[in-house]
């Protein structure tokens, strides 16, 4: 397994910016790409996508009619693009069917706030063929 | 029941108009055809129209009226089809005004019926109420924290990551004994309270003849600031050390006192020697604690440090990791030192709203812990409400832009000065001759330098 490097490629999706300063501050390396919910499918059609080591942080809103939404790409994500590492960032105090419904549409890691995401650029890391990506952590 | 006629005439209406006008809410009513019945002065105000000019226009969302107060009277329509009871809030925005959120509800059915808007913070109660459950989830830590680790270095060893906990452990063991020891950590990363909150745990009651309560006093603690010192200051500051070891007790135990250099690495070692040479003077009976920017070991390499002292501290050293690299912890102790602050009476801001905690995560926190206290203190001055905000923040902070990594937001920046410097320096030498027609006599006078300088550089230029 190598550590994360420069062929990481994150791919942030948040009604504000805050998770992409947040990536801009703490992840050292790679690309950085803002998108819209709907224009990620569009992304995960690209073929590069599927070669880089990729993590897609979504901020689900608190809406709950948005936040379906929001899963059902998340799942399509998980379907087209396994090794996609998928992190969800949940409203404060949602609950936790919400929790389970993101980590069930795909979500392997939930993050509460941005002083957690540190400790998720120091433990990831991709096997050699940048196919498959892993985060040992608990958040 | 007879009514006083001035009370009759004035009261509850105008009582009511009163305290509507008073309030900082915007408050407006509809009649049943949808015309402004009523309208309080900071409603108007905030529409930019005197309340005569509103009131008995009709409010129809799709007018296209090109009349300014049609215009305004449209956009504070209230929502179709409302029904009883029921209550809808808006985003209204009037031309050229800040939008609010107003809150519609009518009251009454037919033609008696009437529609009550209000302004009401509805969508930041939202966020309100998620930043409460974070704020309380934060209350929740703060207090677990307190009861499980507070005693151990307070608020700089606060956190949950790993080197918050190292550093707890360590503070722990350092309560044990009554060892020396070193606080290593970059500046500002609060090795003096780790230290003075050792020496608080550890150290014994005075027993002071007379003295009927024994925790009145402790042993003391005196710091020095070792690189200021010389070989007077330094006996100036180590008299009363003196003093208070050398005088006579009833108890059988012997005066004991911490001493504290901060800075040691950078204390000249002539200063080491006489405090090496004081601490033995009075073995037992001193805990001395060294501050640094530098591991004891690598301060020994580099001979910053005295041997005698070195192995006087090599017994056990606390490191207190850069701010920076214990992000995690930031958001747990900046909301332990508002707490302290609010309960020290020295704010109204009893927590930090979730922008105000983001700018304090995405700061990188050169100053470190004392950045980050001092950035609370000035906070909870500067605010006056229940919550801090990111404008309550130093400018520094909350206009933080962190850049992509591999872009760089300012050109790269020459690293040898004097490369940089020679390079200038023969710049315009070359161009002074070449406005002087490559006189060197002449462009040596409008440089103000001497020939022979301006020659030795051209000879020196690599094209030479």
């Amino acid at each position: 397994m190598t550590e994360l490097s420069a062929g990481s490629h994150w791919v942030i999706s948040e009604s504000g910016e805050r998770w992409y300063q947040a990536v801009c501050r703490f992840a050292k390396h790679g690309r950085i790409e803002r998108v819209g919910i709907y224009s990620t499918a569009a992304i995960i059609a690209k073929s590069n996508f599927f070669s880089s080591a990729t993590i897609v942080i979504w901020e689900l809103p608190s809406d709950a009619r948005h936040c379906i939404d929001f899963l059902d790409v998340v799942a399509s994500v998980r379907q087209a693009s396994p090794a996609t590492i998928q992190v969800a960032s949940l409203p404060v105090g949602a609950s936790t069917t919400w929790k389970i419904a993101a980590q069930q549409a795909g979500a392997q890691i939930l993050l509460d706030d941005l002083a957690c995401l540190p400790r998720l650029v120091d433990s990831l890391s991709f096997d050699q063929a940048r196919t498959t990506a892993t985060a040992t952590i608990q958040l | 029941m007879s009514v006083p006629r001035q009370a009759e005439s004035s009261s509850p209406s105008r009582t009511l108009a009163r305290l509507l006008d008073a309030s900082i809410e915007l408050v407006w009513v509809f009649d049943a055809s949808q015309r402004v019945a009523w309208i309080n002065r900071p409603a108007a105000q905030w529409l930019g129209a005197e309340p005569s000019g509103l009131i008995g226009r009709q409010c129809i969302a799709s007018s296209t009226s090109s009349d300014p107060l049609d215009q305004v009277a449209a956009a504070i329509a209230p929502p179709a089809a409302l029904g009883v009871g029921v209550l809808r809030t808006l985003d209204v925005s009037p031309p050229g005004v800040a939008p609010m959120s107003i809150a519609y509800l009518r009251i009454g059915e037919g033609e008696t019926s009437f529609m009550v808007a209000f302004s009401t913070p509805a969508p930041a109660t939202a966020a309100s109420d998620s930043e409460f459950a974070e704020s309380q989830r934060l209350r929740e830590r703060i207090h677990q924290w307190r009861k499980r680790d507070a005693a151990w270095g307070g608020i700089v060893t606060a956190g949950s990551s790993k080197l918050a906990k190292r550093l707890r452990g360590q503070v722990q063991l350092a309560t044990t004994n009554r060892h020396d020891f070193s606080v290593v950590g970059p500046v500002g990363c609060g090795a003096e309270l780790i230290a003075r909150r050792i020496h608080a745990i550890t150290a014994t009651p005075i027993q002071s003849p007379g003295r009927t309560s024994e925790r009145l006093d402790v042993d003391p603690l005196i710091a020095i600031d070792g690189p200021l010192m010389d070989a007077e200051l330094l006996e100036a500051s180590l008299s009363p050390a003196a003093a208070h070891l050398g005088r006579e007790t009833d108890s059988p135990i012997e005066p004991q006192l911490t001493l504290l250099i901060r800075g040691l690495d950078e204390t000249p070692l002539d200063v080491q020697q006489r405090i090496e040479q004081f601490l033995t003077e009075y073995p037992e009976q001193i805990r001395f604690v060294g501050l640094l920017a530098q591991a004891v070991d690598e301060a020994t390499k580099k001979q910053l440090i005295a041997d005698a002292i070195a192995a006087r501290l090599s017994v056990l050293t606390l490191n207190v990791a850069p701010l920076a690299d214990r992000i995690d912890d930031v958001p747990l102790m900046a909301a332990a030192l508002v707490d302290a602050r609010h309960a020290g009476t020295s704010g109204s801001a009893e927590r930090l709203n979730r922008a105000a905690l983001d700018r304090l995560t995405l700061y990188p926190w050169p100053g470190n812990f004392d950045e980050l206290d001092a950035a609370i203190r000035q906070a909870m001055t500067v605010c006056k409400s229940a919550a801090i905000l990111p404008e309550h923040l130093p400018l520094a902070i909350r206009s933080y832009q962190p850049a992509e990594p591999g872009k760089s937001k300012t050109a790269p920046v020459e690293t040898n000065l004097d490369q940089a410097l020679e390079s200038l320096e023969l710049k315009m030498i070359r161009a002074a001759v070449a406005a002087s027609d490559g006189n060197r006599s002449e462009a040596a006078r409008r440089l103000g330098i001497s020939r022979a300088r301006l020659i030795r550089r051209l000879d020196e230029s690599p094209e030479s």
